[in-house]
């Protein structure tokens, strides 16, 4: 059942176009996330589909009934919620934050005690019921603004990275308890993020937004095997991204020129195609010597070692061929390799490990 | 200094021996001074929360003429009062003037400015998704509102006080349309002048001891508010 739609949804900044999107439907219990690179539209999209933008053009329905015509923006905005990255709480107890949006949907006090006691509990924060909200910690700060969420018992949870401000020891426990929650109440999630980790763990759809467009709406295992642009590519954690031209191409496997080199790679494409080559970190492997004779390694490029970041069992390693290109070895590798900065350095990759799409 | 002296002496006793005259231009005083800080405090949040929250074309030019509005001089404000409600004035036919509502539209003139300028600052200072964020949750228009002001209360305040300190300091406007009339439209700052102007120095500063006195125990209250907030 479709809980959300979009119809040819504009909006304007000046003349740019913020938001273009034809059609867009979300169904009940989804868990969606929107990705993009800044000012792609995420938080427009998201502010759009809440009813928090007066955009130029288009419809949002809600079980197929137009907002702002078959049922009104303010019976709406009281069946969702929204969280963004800062908390916003207000100067007051963590009890009352929480009271004060059911106070708002006039629940009776008693419901109110219950429901801010059940919610408190459900996200480990019981213990911060009587705190002042000035002193929590930036973790717990957010914990609470989700209390303030849950509690409304949303149809549709909006959250525009929510989890950006919060340190990785914490937000892993926050992930997990709120990704319970939203499945155990059949909560529609809109999410969006930056951290590819997030979206995993929470989202089982993923659109991707450029330029105001939805250039790709898939699911994980989609986005994963095959990334539609520069940015899905990099969020889905590709860190060489390059842009090239096919030279040649026969029996699926392409010649295409980056800078001085070339690269081999797989796929059908036409001599002249610009392509975007993502090339993932632990396919790529380092020697002191060329070893692509004698084996099905079909790239082998010399370059010179530009950084080293120590990442406890592995290091990542980037190295300089005409253009960056990163690889992360073992501790082992690294010391046998006996690898310095601005040391010359081989990198090769398999052809069939380099992923490319059309620009 | 023996004048001071004398002042500070007289004044006590006045205030001790609950001069009828005192008693009478004090409470005067408290009374339009509060009613006109009442009326400008609720003109001046409401305005400026409209102001802050609608924006259009104009909130740029409304912002500065409310900021050129808290220059206004208490003469001039008094003058354009004298002027709306002078017997030939488009108002004359309500024949207020010279009683203490004059008083409080000249100081309503005033403060209105002061208040809706602190608070618009206020308001403006709360982050940018605070607003959507609580909409976003369900607040109608009227709980915005009652959430806004209550989480910049402290601000708010400062800025009523701020209002309060230009009306209970102002001589021009209400010596214009209140005309010092005796037990009717004398205040602490009229009756200060009348009195200079007698010769009468030790009655003048006593007057002004006592405003002093009240301008005092008025920010004492400011401060223990302040001091609760936190």
């Amino acid at each position: 059942m479709k809980i959300i739609s979009v119809s040819a949804l504009r909006f304007f900044s000046g003349k740019r176009h913020v938001l273009n999107i034809d059609e867009l439907s979300i169904y009940k219990g989804e868990r969606v996330c929107v990705i993009g690179e800044n000012g792609a539209g995420k938080t427009s999209l998201i502010l759009a589909m809440s009813g928090l933008l007066n955009f130029e053009e288009g419809d949002i329905f809600f079980y197929d009934k137009k907002i702002g015509k078959d049922i009104s923006k303010s019976h709406y905005l009281k069946r969702i919620a929204i969280v963004f990255q800062d908390p916003l709480l207000v100067n007051d107890s963590v009890y009352n934050n929480i009271a004060m949006v059911l106070r708002f949907r006039k629940i009776s006090n008693n419901q109110i005690k219950e429901r801010v006691n059940n919610v408190l509990s459900r996200l480990k924060i019981e213990h911060l019921l009587n705190r002042n909200v000035n002193s929590l910690s930036g973790g717990e700060a957010q914990r609470v603004n989700l209390a303030r969420a849950i509690v409304l018992e949303p149809e549709i949870l909006f959250m525009d990275e929510p989890f950006s401000a919060i340190d990785s020891s914490y937000k892993d426990n926050l992930i997990s308890d709120l990704s319970e929650i939203i499945r155990e109440k059949n909560i529609t999630l809109i999410l969006s993020t930056h951290d590819r980790y997030e979206a995993f763990r929470i989202c089982e759809r993923f659109i991707v937004l450029e330029k105001g467009q939805i250039v790709s709406d898939t699911d994980q295992e989609l986005l994963l095997s095959s990334p539609c642009n520069e940015f899905s590519a990099s969020f889905i954690g590709y860190e060489t991204i390059l842009n090239g031209i096919v030279e040649s191409c026969e029996e699926g496997t392409y010649i295409a020129k980056v800078g001085n080199n070339k690269i081999f790679g797989v796929g059908e494409f036409k001599g002249g195609d610009r392509l975007i080559i993502c090339i993932n970190p632990e396919n790529v492997a380092l020697s002191v010597k060329p070893i692509k004779e004698d084996s099905s390694i079909r790239n082998c490029l010399k370059g010179v070692v530009t950084e080293i970041n120590n990442l406890g069992y592995y290091f990542r390693v980037k190295v300089n061929c005409g253009f960056e290109i990163v690889s992360n070895i073992t501790k082992k590798s690294f010391d046998e390799l006996k690898i310095e900065k601005n040391s010359p350095i081989y990198v090769e990759f398999k052809a069939v490990s380099v992923h490319s799409f059309k620009k | 200094m023996e004048v001071l002296f004398k002042a500070v002496k007289n004044a006590l006793f006045l205030l001790f021996t609950f001069d009828r005259d005192v008693y009478e231009i004090i409470f005067l005083t408290i009374k339009v001074c509060l009613t006109s800080t009442i009326i400008s405090a609720v003109l001046g949040i409401t305005t400026a929360y409209l102001v802050s929250v609608k924006k259009t074309r104009q909130s740029s030019l409304l912002i500065t003429s409310i900021n050129t509005g808290m220059a206004i001089p208490p003469v001039l404000a008094g003058l354009i009062i004298t002027v709306i409600f002078w017997r030939s004035g488009i108002f004359g036919h309500f024949e207020i003037l010279y009683t203490p509502l004059a008083m409080i539209i000249a100081q309503v003139l005033i403060a209105y400015p002061v208040v809706t300028a602190i608070s618009l600052s206020a308001i403006n200072s709360l982050p940018e998704k605070f607003i959507i964020q609580m909409i976003g949750l369900g607040a109608n228009k009227i709980q915005l509102f009652f959430v806004v002001i209550r989480e910049l209360k402290g601000q708010i305040f400062c800025a009523i006080v701020a209002g309060f300190g230009s009306v209970i300091s102002e001589v021009g406007a209400s010596m214009m349309v209140g005309g010092n009339i005796k037990g009717y439209t004398r205040v602490i700052t009229t009756a200060t002048v009348t009195e200079t102007s007698r010769g009468n120095l030790e009655l003048a500063f006593a007057y002004g001891i006592i405003l002093l006195l009240m301008t005092f125990v008025i920010n004492l209250l400011f401060v223990r508010f302040q001091q609760r907030k936190k």
